[in-house]
């Protein structure tokens, strides 16, 4: 059996008497997409720079792809791309140079880099701005460079520190795009990100971590069967009566059902009924639908749930 | 700080300031030079250390009389050197952190004038210094008790001390708002203050208007009236003011100036004039174009040398011009003009080249690593598969022109002593000649790898290059103040070799001491002899051990794990 991309078993960082992680244990399976969740400061950064190679001094043990952090960062870096949640500019080079440069630092054979760069320029489609200057892309671009950087060596692991963060909506639209992307080609992926919408239509598991302590992690349905979260879902029927409202609120796995003015509102029990059963058992009871929309804020709903608004 | 209630930012940065242990330290160590100053000054006017105590005693006070005033002098030389060398540090961060920590938008939009922050500003600089002033009045009163000094001298004293401590503050204040970093400030102040240092020692013969109150100080006080004084010092406060309305319309004009390099900017534009001069005469033929070429194998070299104002050969050649001309033009000049004894003149060049060459490599080398910080690259750089020690080295290779360009005017200097010498075939000649450009290079790569080990630890380019700066006038000053308290030559000498001054002073000692005093002079300095070995040893043993230490521990300078046989340095600690 192979190792699994990432874990991490009693992680600990301190800087100075104050500890930014204390005790966080975790795995990512190969090829999954690993959303970390968290306020500022929870110690998301932290850890994902632990697994970059980039901490100096930690407790704890962090493999990746079964080599220990600590023992052999360098093959380590090997098997990674790091994106921070900043974009640094060499303003003095173009998107071309600055592949270039990256690509001689990953020490790629100097024959195929030409035909790697352009790969990753086509899959990033930044080809137009190969010749552009770094310091002139905008922000979006930018995210697209760093993500064409951290393919450069197709690395097996890619750690990405909110990428999406201060992007307008369509480039945070493009970066997830192209994010998924690579979730077809296999990629494992650890991902941060505030905004929690994006994540659970990407992500395949998540770790919700506060002031430095992971406080729940698993599958989106593992989460919400733990908290017992509700789905809410909206419907609306072509004539609605007090007795079709009865007959779904009798439906195994409907917890409530709260009639409003033009819609009604259905709770479900997460983990009980599905949102395609609770469809087929709706048209069993004979209701015509005419409006049929799941809220899309469960996540959010378990990330309020499980955290408590602490900061560092 | 309920005594400024009207002035916020005044308030605001002395709180800051008094909240800076920085503050204390600078403080401590200006009182300990004024106490060393005034210790040697009694020292040099007395014949010994028990005189001293006689004299400067209750037991033969009548005798003291009238020794106020050498003392006096030889103290307010001081004084003045002493805000020369300070305020414009004090100073020269003033409106920059503001600029680095992008609060000067918040500042401009309150109610606050522009003219009235820059006053604010300067004065919560002046009144700092005024107090390390104020600590060394009290000893000037106690040697106006002494006599030699009369009144309007001590008054006239305490006026000029003020109108330098604002000079230099407006000097620096000006370049704070005008530049974008501190670093820029800090470099241009120095250099400002240099020149009229200079200016005033060239023209300090003629009957001038004095800029400087100091050159006023020197040229014996003669106004006989404060109201003379007054209009005799009208210049410099018209410089002041002057300073600071420019300050002002800096403050708003340059407040948002981006942190680009100026000189990449001066080299473009003088790019495209070259580009336009050469258009108008040949037609655009251009006999060396610019290789346009990629990174293979090592990345950070392959930046540092072909998009560094440093580091490409158009613009290094440039700087090379710049130093080299006047350098050669001086060295001829002495070649010329010179016998054999006359060339120990070039040894001023000497000092000034060595100075101007260690500043420049200080700089490039500390901004070296600290850069990428700035430029948040370095989360980048240290997550590739490169090694840090890969890092480090490919980053001082990346100096190696720069070296080349500012070792040359040196070595300059250095053949001229050769060739002055006359016997170019002497194994003494040659020796000096090998001894003073192996001095050179050690000197440089010394500095280079002091200025690369700041750059790693500390993220800011300017607190890099301040450090920088600042620890390598203490590696140089410190143990030639050491050496003042030496009893004999070798004493001293052993003191000095600490200091990489001493590579110089070995070098050349090692000429004049054992050639040409000895040859016509009858004269033989036998440390001269022999001290350039221990010299030149000591520091290739610190350079090669420096290397080392950042092959060794790179990756602790850089703040990535460290493995020692398997055990994280966490598990250590």
């Amino acid at each position: 059996m192979s190792s699994p991309a990432v874990s991490i078993e009693d992680l600990r960082v301190s800087y100075g008497t104050f500890e930014a992680v204390r005790g966080v244990s975790f795995e990512i399976p190969r090829g999954e997409v690993f959303g970390f969740i968290g306020p500022n400061g929870a110690g998301k950064s932290t850890t994902i720079r632990v697994l970059a190679t980039l901490q100096g001094k930690f407790l704890g043990n962090a493999t990746v792809c079964g080599i220990d952090v600590r023992k052999d960062p360098q093959k380590v870096r090997e098997s990674i791309g790091y994106m921070p949640d900043f974009f640094g500019v060499y303003e003095d080079l173009t998107a071309l140079e600055y592949l270039h440069f990256f690509a001689a630092a990953y020490k790629l054979p100097v024959a195929s880099r030409r035909s790697v760069i352009d790969d990753v320029l086509s899959l990033t489609e930044m080809t137009h701005k190969a010749n552009a200057s770094v310091d002139g892309l905008s922000r979006g671009m930018k995210q697209r460079l760093a993500l064409a950087r951290v393919l450069l060596h197709d690395p097996d692991l890619l750690l990405l520190d909110e990428p999406a963060s201060g992007l307008d909506p369509r480039a945070r639209i493009e970066v997830r795009e192209l994010l998924k992307a690579l979730q077809d080609m296999g990629k494992t992926i650890l991902i941060s990100s505030h905004i929690l919408h994006e994540l659970s239509q990407l992500c395949t598991r998540i770790g919700i971590i506060e002031t430095g302590q992971l406080v729940a992690q698993g599958s989106l349905k593992d989460i919400f069967g733990q908290l017992n979260l509700r789905r809410v879902i909206h419907i609306r029927v072509e004539s609605p009566t007090d007795e079709l409202l009865e007959r779904i609120g009798r439906i195994p796995g409907v917890d409530s059902v709260e009639p409003g003015p033009d819609r009604w509102g259905i709770r479900l029990r997460e983990g009980e009924l599905s949102i395609a059963d609770f469809h087929e058992a709706l048209v069993k009871e004979q209701a015509r639908l005419v409006m049929f929309q799941p809220e899309a804020m469960d996540m959010e709903t378990a990330f309020m749930k499980l955290t408590e608004g602490k900061t560092a | 700080m309920q005594l400024f209630p009207g002035l916020p930012v005044l308030q605001r940065e002395l709180a800051e300031l008094a909240s800076r242990r920085r503050t204390y330290v600078v403080r401590v160590v200006a009182i300990c030079a004024m106490a060393y100053v005034i210790w040697k000054l009694v020292l040099s006017f007395s014949a010994g250390e028990a005189e001293v105590q006689t004299v400067m005693g209750a037991q033969r006070f009548e005798a003291a009389l009238g020794a106020g005033g050498p003392i006096f002098e030889g103290l307010v030389t001081s004084l003045f050197w002493c805000i020369k060398l300070m305020m414009p540090a004090l100073c020269c961060a003033v409106v920059t952190t503001e600029k680095e920590r992008n609060t000067m938008g918040i500042l401009l939009t309150t109610k606050l004038t522009p003219g009235a922050i820059v006053l604010e500003k300067l004065l919560s600089r002046v009144i700092p210094m005024l107090t390390i002033l104020l600590l060394v009045f009290p000893v000037l009163g106690y040697l106006y008790s002494l006599g030699g000094v009369d009144l309007s001298k001590l008054s006239g004293t305490f006026w000029l001390l003020l109108l330098e401590c604002f000079l230099m503050a407006s000097i620096a204040m000006m370049y704070s708002c005008w530049f974008p970093t501190t670093a820029m400030a800090f470099i241009w102040s120095y250099v400002t203050v240099a020149v009229l240092v200079l200016m005033g020692l060239v023209t300090r013969d003629s009957d001038q208007l004095f800029l400087l109150p100091s050159e006023l100080w020197d040229a014996g006080l003669r106004a006989s009236s404060f109201g003379e004084l007054l209009d005799e010092t009208m210049g410099t406060m018209i410089v002041i003011a002057s300073l600071l309305v420019l300050s002002r319309f800096f403050l708003v004009g340059r407040a948002f100036v981006s942190e680009r390099s100026i000189t990449l900017k001066l080299f473009r534009l003088l790019d495209s004039f070259f580009r336009w001069l050469n258009a108008r005469t040949t037609g655009g033929i251009e006999l060396i174009r610019d290789r346009n070429d990629l990174p293979v194998h090592r990345p950070l070299t392959w930046r540092e040398e072909s998009r560094k104002a440093l580091g490409k050969v158009r613009y290094l050649f440039r700087i090379l011009v710049v130093l080299e001309l006047p350098t050669f033009f001086l060295c001829t000049l002495s070649a010329i003009a010179s016998n054999e004894r006359a060339f120990q003149a070039l040894f001023y060049v000497e000092y000034v080249l060595w100075g101007l060459g260690a500043l420049i490599v200080t700089v490039k080398s500390c901004t070296l690593m600290s850069s990428e910080h700035a430029r948040e690259t370095m989360s980048a750089l240290l997550a590739t598969p490169l090694t840090a020690s890969e890092i480090l080295f490919q980053k001082i290779l990346g100096m190696r022109r720069l070296l080349c360009v500012v070792a040359i005017p040196m070595a300059t200097v250095s053949v001229t002593h050769y060739l002055l010498f006359g016997n170019y075939v002497s194994m003494h000649a040659i020796g000096y000649l090998l001894v003073s450009i192996t001095s050179i290079v050690l000197m440089l790569l010394s500095v280079a790898i002091l200025g690369t080990i700041v750059g790693t630890r500390v993220r800011s380019q300017t607190k890099s290059v301040l450090i920088s700066i600042t620890l390598l006038a203490i590696w140089c000053a410190l143990p030639l103040v050491a050496s003042t308290f030496a009893e004999s030559a070798v004493g001293r000498a052993a003191y000095v070799t600490f200091s990489p001054y001493s590579l110089l002073e070995a070098s050349e000692r090692f000429l004049t001491g054992m050639l040409m005093f000895g040859r016509h002079w009858n004269y033989v300095d036998p440390i001269g002899q022999v001290w350039w070995i221990p010299v030149l040893m000591i520091y290739l043993i610190g350079v090669v051990a420096s290397l080392g230490f950042l092959h060794l521990r790179g990756d602790q300078l850089l703040g990535r794990p460290e493995t020692f046989g398997g055990r994280s340095s966490a598990e250590r600690v």
